[in-house]
């Protein structure tokens, strides 16, 4: 969370006596306001590509409950979309479908490569299938595991809610970055606000 | 063919019968045990055998027992496991100067563990590591030592009395885990 400004900057600010101030108004930057209610309000857009989806739906159902962390609308339209959840195998020919997917969704949004296969491959070393799927566009975290559990998913998303409320590594603007030349998209990330 | 509809009866032309009938299976739910797991907070308890993450581990006197056979590498489905051997100046004679698992080609089959002729490889409970890089997720010997722990070792390979026969010395002095001992990570 970014640093809030202090009961006594806003006293100064307002003109208000501290006492009035103490415990009757939240202050906060809007930058934070947005990441909060971004962080809480993460619309998946399930990308099923094979076994792993079946882990992914399961964290929707009722024993994992993916809605206390306010990521249950799973949204079949990209451009209602946040966070792509890629869960599965990527063979050469579905990339291309999952780019052009990727880049309906509006920004900000973030990605989660979930499992061995879309994070690096996995046991698919082959000439059919796309090493990780952060070759074709970025990632924000990777999920190991041959399905990961759905716990694992969850902490992923919730890792996804850190990575927003620090604002950092949102996925379309660590691109933009890249493509502008920018060579370290970590640090460059850290001073633009998204 | 044409179906012929049934005419329906009072009961089912008042329409509450039904109602009642369907909230009063919403209700039963109300009194129902929780079946939501709060994830972070509480974990579902897991079998003995899961397979995990893979860890290195070390026996009680702190060393790597890991030899640098090149077994569980060779035998990796996915190729995750790269090992660089190196010789040490023991009745052990070899150790890993280097050993990595990337995390992200690592399947969890457990073959690694299987394999192992030296039980210096094991399954841990861990199912969590998750990271924001690729390189965050490849994990090099010191950390994968740090994930498995120590394992109470029976067989005492360092100890020159054997003369690294790998028999071990009199029985009952160090048998006390059983050989899937929860190492690190209970389960």
């Amino acid at each position: 969370m970014k640093t809030l400004p202090s009961v006594a900057t806003t006293a100064k600010r307002t003109g208000l006596p501290e006492e009035d101030i103490q415990g009757t108004v939240m202050t906060t930057t809007f930058d934070a306001a947005l990441a909060w209610g971004r962080k809480n309000s993460l619309w998946p857009m399930p990308m099923g590509l094979a076994c792993c989806a079946i882990e992914m739906m399961a964290i929707a159902g009722s024993r994992f409950d993916v809605s206390r962390f306010g990521a249950e609308v799973f949204r079949f339209s990209p451009r209602q979309a946040d966070l792509m959840i890629v869960s599965g195998t990527v063979t050469k020919k579905m990339a291309p479908v999952i780019r052009l997917i990727y880049d309906q969704m509006p920004d900000p949004k973030w990605v989660i490569a979930m499992g061995a296969c879309a994070s690096s491959g996995g046991m698919f070393g082959t000439y059919s299938t796309v090493q990780g799927v952060d070759e074709i566009l970025p990632v924000s975290v990777y999920v190991p595991g041959c399905p990961p559990r759905p716990e694992t998913l969850i902490a992923a998303i919730i890792k996804v809610q850190e990575l927003i409320a620090n604002g950092g590594k949102n996925t379309g603007a660590t691109e933009r970055l890249l493509r502008a030349g920018q060579d370290d998209p970590e640090q460059a990330l850290a001073k633009s606000s998204f | 063919m044409r179906i012929q509809k049934r005419p329906l009866t009072f009961a089912e032309r008042l329409y509450l019968p039904a109602i009642v009938r369907g909230m009063m299976l919403t209700f039963k739910h109300l009194f129902r045990r929780n079946v939501t797991l709060s994830y972070p907070e509480h974990k579902h308890p897991l079998p003995a055998g899961y397979r995990g993450a893979p860890a290195l581990v070390k026996d009680q006197d702190g060393r790597t027992k890991c030899v640098a056979c090149f077994l569980c590498e060779w035998i990796c489905p996915p190729k995750a496991i790269t090992i660089k051997a190196q010789e040490i100046p023991t009745l052990v004679e070899k150790s890993p100067d280097k050993f990595e698992i990337d995390f992200l080609r690592c399947i969890m089959c457990g073959y690694c563990e299987e394999v192992c002729p030296e039980e210096a490889i094991f399954m841990t409970g861990n199912y969590e590591l998750i990271g924001t890089s690729r390189a965050e997720l490849r994990y090099d010997k010191d950390r994968l030592l740090a994930l498995g722990g120590v394992h109470q070792d029976r067989i005492r390979k360092w100890d020159p009395a054997t003369k690294g026969t790998g028999c071990a010395a009199p029985h009952g002095s160090h048998a006390t885990a059983s050989p899937r001992a929860p190492i690190g990570v209970t389960p």
